[in-house]
């Protein structure tokens, strides 16, 4: 049995849509925010594919995936360890989590 | 009874996305390179799972359940006593879902590029990838069932 290593540098792929994931969640729920606000934002939305929130699934996956490999390209791999992978992936889905539960929530009482 | 039988594949390949990504983590957890192909497969089963429930749902949502007629789930709920259900739990679970589609992208190319039975590291962030998707797949079947509740509290009049 091989033995764990701690020095294995996480591949650029991994680091370039890890960051990008935090970036895609936080999106998602600002872009939640600004077209439920927005009423000439979510008329465009609607009318870009005949439903806001297919719009709103092109961005947001469109995003991460283009940040993805446009950060896979740099060497953020050499800063940027699984260790912190894995805490923006934490801090990916409670930020944007909270954003979407925290406006909706919000609504409820408005 | 086509429409009533398409909402059945989305919770369906749903739940078989989650059992996938606690498959990831539970080999994860004991991994070596022997079940790396296993961790593979598992990974892989995720991305396919779940954006087979993503675009089915997707679909369900923008034809009929959303649709401007008195008869769709929306009308029903927003005419009844839990108008929260849609406007709490459908809004919230639309979003939600982007997420659980970017990370089930995310776990294959973590699992397929990195030797993750030779790193703590990288093992480490697998399993935090597979059990984030669990809690968040739990969650959306959660807000699902609350959903349909509410078709159901407006139907029986509220009682």
């Amino acid at each position: 049995m091989e033995k764990r290593s701690e020095n294995q540098p996480l591949d650029k792929l991994s680091v370039g849509f890890g960051v990008s994931f935090l970036i895609a969640s936080i999106f998602n729920g600002l872009l939640l925010i600004v077209k439920e606000t927005s009423p000439s934002l979510m008329a465009w939305m609607k009318s870009f594919s005949g439903h806001h929130w297919i719009t709103h699934g092109i961005f947001v996956i469109g995003l991460f995936i283009l940040l993805g490999l446009a950060l896979s390209e740099t060497d953020l791999n050499q800063k940027i360890d699984a260790n912190k992978i894995s805490g923006m992936v934490i801090a990916g889905t409670l930020l944007g989590g909270l954003m979407v539960l925290g406006f909706f929530f919000g609504n409820l009482f408005a | 009874m086509w429409k009533e039988l398409t909402t059945m594949p989305h919770v369906m390949f749903g739940v078989f996305g989650i059992l996938c990504a606690l498959w990831v983590a539970a080999e994860a957890a004991n991994s070596s390179e022997a079940n790396w192909r296993r961790m593979k497969l598992a990974s892989i089963g995720t991305t396919i799972f779940l954006w087979l429930s993503y675009l089915i749902g997707g679909w369900w949502y923008v034809v009929y359940y959303g649709v401007a007629v008195s008869n769709s789930d929306k009308s029903i709920i927003l005419a009844g006593p839990w108008k929260w259900s849609h406007t709490f739990f459908m809004e919230t679970k639309e979003h939600f879902f982007f997420m659980l589609i970017l990370l089930s992208i995310l776990l294959p190319i973590v699992v397929f590029r990195n030797p993750v039975f030779k790193e703590r590291k990288i093992r480490n962030l697998t399993i935090v990838i597979a059990l984030t998707i669990v809690v968040l797949g739990l969650g959306m079947e959660g807000f699902g069932a609350m959903i349909t509740k509410g078709v159901k509290m407006s139907l029986m009049g509220g009682r």
